[in-house]
């Protein structure tokens, strides 16, 4: 952690109006307020420093915070004393520590990225070593959605006229270009980009900071982007605009229904307990399946492509198991997978065969009597992997309708959506294998995805 | 097609709730909460639960998540304080102590506020429980607590909101534990910021309050993670932080109260071994721009 340097005095002051305008302040925070596109006399534009103030006016009371700010290539944290004077408030930095915004987790608040686009390079954003995004211009975040902070940057785009990923770039020893041209997946437009490498404290490569080169056709370019998108909107997907914008309100709903239903707030009568576990349950069951709906989305445009990079199945089995471990012991089903020995590398997206394998398991776990066991296996020779549990089986009859959107072989009321199989086929085939369905050794269904080898 | 599939998920049976030990303790923090205010408001206290207590019920004010977050957050600190001093070791709140005698009277003073209220809180008394809320979440209560006595009182009402105003003005967040302890932290000398990584040394404030600081997630959420059933998100922080296998073992089972032979220690071991510290770190990122946008969106 850096501390403040030597020039700057504390305490640093300012003074805010009951509308939230800075009225007053020392350079420090002038010098902040300006940096974030605030003006002479505006609205404070540190949004952790105007929330703090406007906090202090609606409750008259005083307060001693500490307020995250991002400036230009770091984050600060200050230490702030606010106090209502009169009709104003005084907020007091008695802390400054800058620290390292390479760090994942310390990235500045999304709110302040949104509230402060980059007008003159409406499109740039930070990725960090492992490719995800840590910040974005305002236009991006339009663009893409909130989701677009923390995604990962090989989602959205793809290099062109290069080999790899940019995460590979970053690792390799001849460097990154200054200059790369980048192509956005979802409209198949290209851009180049400026790129500025983000280093730490002991020069070591963390990220890269992106400015897409287009300032003079920034705007209408990001129109037309927005018609893309718009357009491929109303068609049969969902997008990812709907979906973000439909798991907030479900998010309340479930957070809300589970409270009245668990009388945290004190005894309700018994049907309306019922009525909101009800509710709670379909918004947990309708927020599983707007990312199901997502993925479908995702898959069915003719641009949808996935990552070719080395997984190993022994690994994604284990860690599989990891995951599902405390749900299949809660349905006391046992998840056996193979030993470290066991490595079988073939070539696909490991986030989406991680997906595949999860998909089988949690429906392995889901249709699985309780007492019996589901196993993991892996066939080194076939480049496959295989889930096989000790359920009722598929009749043969329908092993290839259950990779049919929406179906579910007139089960319902499980929280199955139907579409979990259908998008693991898609993936597959898209990763250049295939997922299919058999009768298992003791009569269950055994899934088995195989991925190419090179 | 798509219609009726939605019609079947639309009610399928539940799948969790809060256990009801759970829930009568939360009912109990927020009683307490809500008896301390009366009690500054010059309420008399003789039912079994606060006069104001049905009314507020009703008015839905305790479905506020903040208040939820609160009550939980004492519950697990309750849990975790009386696991960990079970077998409190001499070295316990080392650093606290050991700040007591700094020449920065700030540094000084917040850990006498600390150390004052840990102590507090063992009392268990609903003014002292309402002494360790934010101020905010303190501001929002009482006044809706007023608002009931006010629109019940025939008469002249003005004594109420007097008594509320005293209360306010006597609450001083900074004595608060969560404030107390975030204060310390941010101004901790270099030389003793290691040793808040170390639960034993640090105590359980200031040592939920480190992990707060580095991943920007809430005291009160780090310590509801530190308390929940699964031991999942606890790992996660400690990967996070690089922690290597044996440490983040030990500080799981001083923490959890586990004992060296347990034998959910192994299976807890194998879980953290599968994790990835940038994987660990995006996952933080991502509760972490969860839990703004909830606070964004009330």
């Amino acid at each position: 952690m850096q501390i403040l340097p030597a020039r700057l005095a504390l305490p640093i002051k300012c003074v805010v109006d009951q509308d939230g305008r800075l009225i007053a302040a020392d350079a420090a925070i002038r010098r902040l307020h300006i940096s974030n596109s605030g003006h002479e006399g505006g609205i404070l534009a540190v949004p952790g420093l105007l929330d703090l103030a406007f906090l202090c006016l609606r409750t008259g009371l005083r307060f001693e915070r500490s307020v995250f700010v991002a400036d230009k290539d770091h984050d600060i944290e200050l230490w702030v004393e606010a106090e209502k004077q009169n009709q104003n408030v005084q907020l007091s930095v008695v802390g400054w520590q800058e620290r390292d915004s390479s760090h994942p987790t310390s990235q500045p608040f999304k709110s302040s990225l949104i509230q402060t686009p980059d007008r003159k390079f409406p499109l740039s954003m930070q990725i960090n070593h492992a490719a995800v995004v840590l910040r974005a211009s305002g236009t991006l975040l339009e663009l893409f959605g909130d989701d677009f902070i923390a995604a990962g940057f090989d989602d959205h785009f793809e290099l062109v006229d290069q080999q790899g990923t940019i995460a590979d770039l970053l690792k390799s020893p001849d460097g990154i270009p200054d200059r790369l041209s980048i192509r956005q997946r979802s409209t198949g437009t290209e851009r180049e980009a400026l790129v500025d490498v983000v280093k730490s404290g002991v020069n070591k490569v963390v990220g890269v900071h992106l400015v897409f080169l287009m300032p003079e056709v920034g705007v209408a370019d990001q129109d037309s982007s927005k018609e893309v998108t718009r357009q491929h909107n109303s068609g049969m997907g969902l997008g990812r605009h709907f979906a973000s914008a439909v798991r907030q309100p479900l998010g309340r709903i479930l957070a809300n229904a589970e409270t009245i239903g668990s009388e945290l707030n004190g005894p309700v009568l018994e049907q309306y307990s019922s009525y909101a576990k009800d509710i709670a349950s379909a918004a947990k069951h309708l927020s599983e399946l707007v990312g199901d709906l997502e993925d479908l989305d995702a898959i069915d445009r003719p641009e949808f492509k996935v990552a070719r990079e080395p997984v190993e199945f022994g690994d994604i089995a284990r860690r599989v198991s990891g995951l599902l471990a405390l749900k299949a012991a809660d349905h006391q089903i046992a998840l056996v997978h193979p030993d470290e020995a066991t490595q079988c590398e073939v070539v696909g997206e490991f986030r989406r065969v991680l997906q595949i394998m999860l998909n089988l398991v949690g429906n392995a776990i889901r249709y699985s009597p309780g007492g019996t066991e589901i196993r993991i296996t892996i066939d080194p020779a076939a480049s496959s992997i295989s889930v096989e549990d000790d359920g009722p089986g598929i009749p043969e009859e329908d092993r290839e309708r259950v990779f049919t959107k929406f179906e579910r072989l007139g089960r319902s009321g499980d929280g199955g959506s139907g579409l979990g199989l259908f998008i693991s086929r898609k993936l597959a085939r898209a990763m250049g294998g295939d997922l299919i369905v058999e009768e298992g050794t003791a009569g269950g269904a055994r899934f088995t995805l195989s991925l190419p080898t090179s | 097609m798509l219609c009726d599939d939605l019609a079947q998920l639309l009610f399928p049976r539940v799948q969790h709730t809060p256990s009801e030990a759970m829930q009568a303790s939360v009912r109990l923090v927020l009683q307490m909460l809500v008896r301390g205010i009366e009690s500054g408001l010059g309420v008399e206290q003789n039912d079994a639960v606060p006069r104001s207590w049905d009314i507020l019920c009703r008015s839905g004010l305790l479905r506020e998540p903040a208040l939820l977050e609160f009550a939980l957050a004492r519950i697990a600190e309750e849990h975790i304080s009386r696991r960990v001093n079970e077998g409190r070791p001499d070295i316990f709140r080392q650093i606290a102590v050991e700040m007591l005698d700094s020449k920065d009277s700030s540094l000084a003073q917040s850990a006498r506020n600390l150390l004052v209220a840990e102590n507090s809180l063992e009392l268990h008394t609903p003014e002292r429980l309402i002494d360790q809320m934010p101020a905010e979440l303190l501001h929002l209560l009482l006044w809706r607590v007023v608002a009931v006595f006010q629109s019940a009182s025939a008469g002249d009402s003005r004594a109420y909101v007097d008594a509320g105003n005293i209360l306010l003005s006597r609450h001083d967040e900074s004595r608060t534990l969560n404030a107390a302890a975030a204060k310390l932290v941010y101004f901790l000398p270099d030389d003793k910021r290691a040793k808040l990584a170390d639960p034993v040394l640090a105590g359980l404030s200031l040592y939920a309050s480190g992990l707060a600081q580095e991943f920007r997630i809430s005291h009160d959420r780090i310590l509801r993670f530190i308390d929940e059933d699964s031991v999942a998100p606890f790992l996660v922080l400690l990967r996070a932080r690089d922690c290597d296998a044996a440490t983040a073992m030990s500080i799981v089972q001083y923490l959890r109260g586990l004992r060296a032979d347990d034998y959910r220690l192994p299976e807890l071991l194998e879980q953290f071994a599968v994790l990835k510290t940038e994987e660990a770190r995006s996952a933080i990122l991502r509760w972490r721009l969860g839990a703004e946008t909830n606070a964004r969106h009330g």
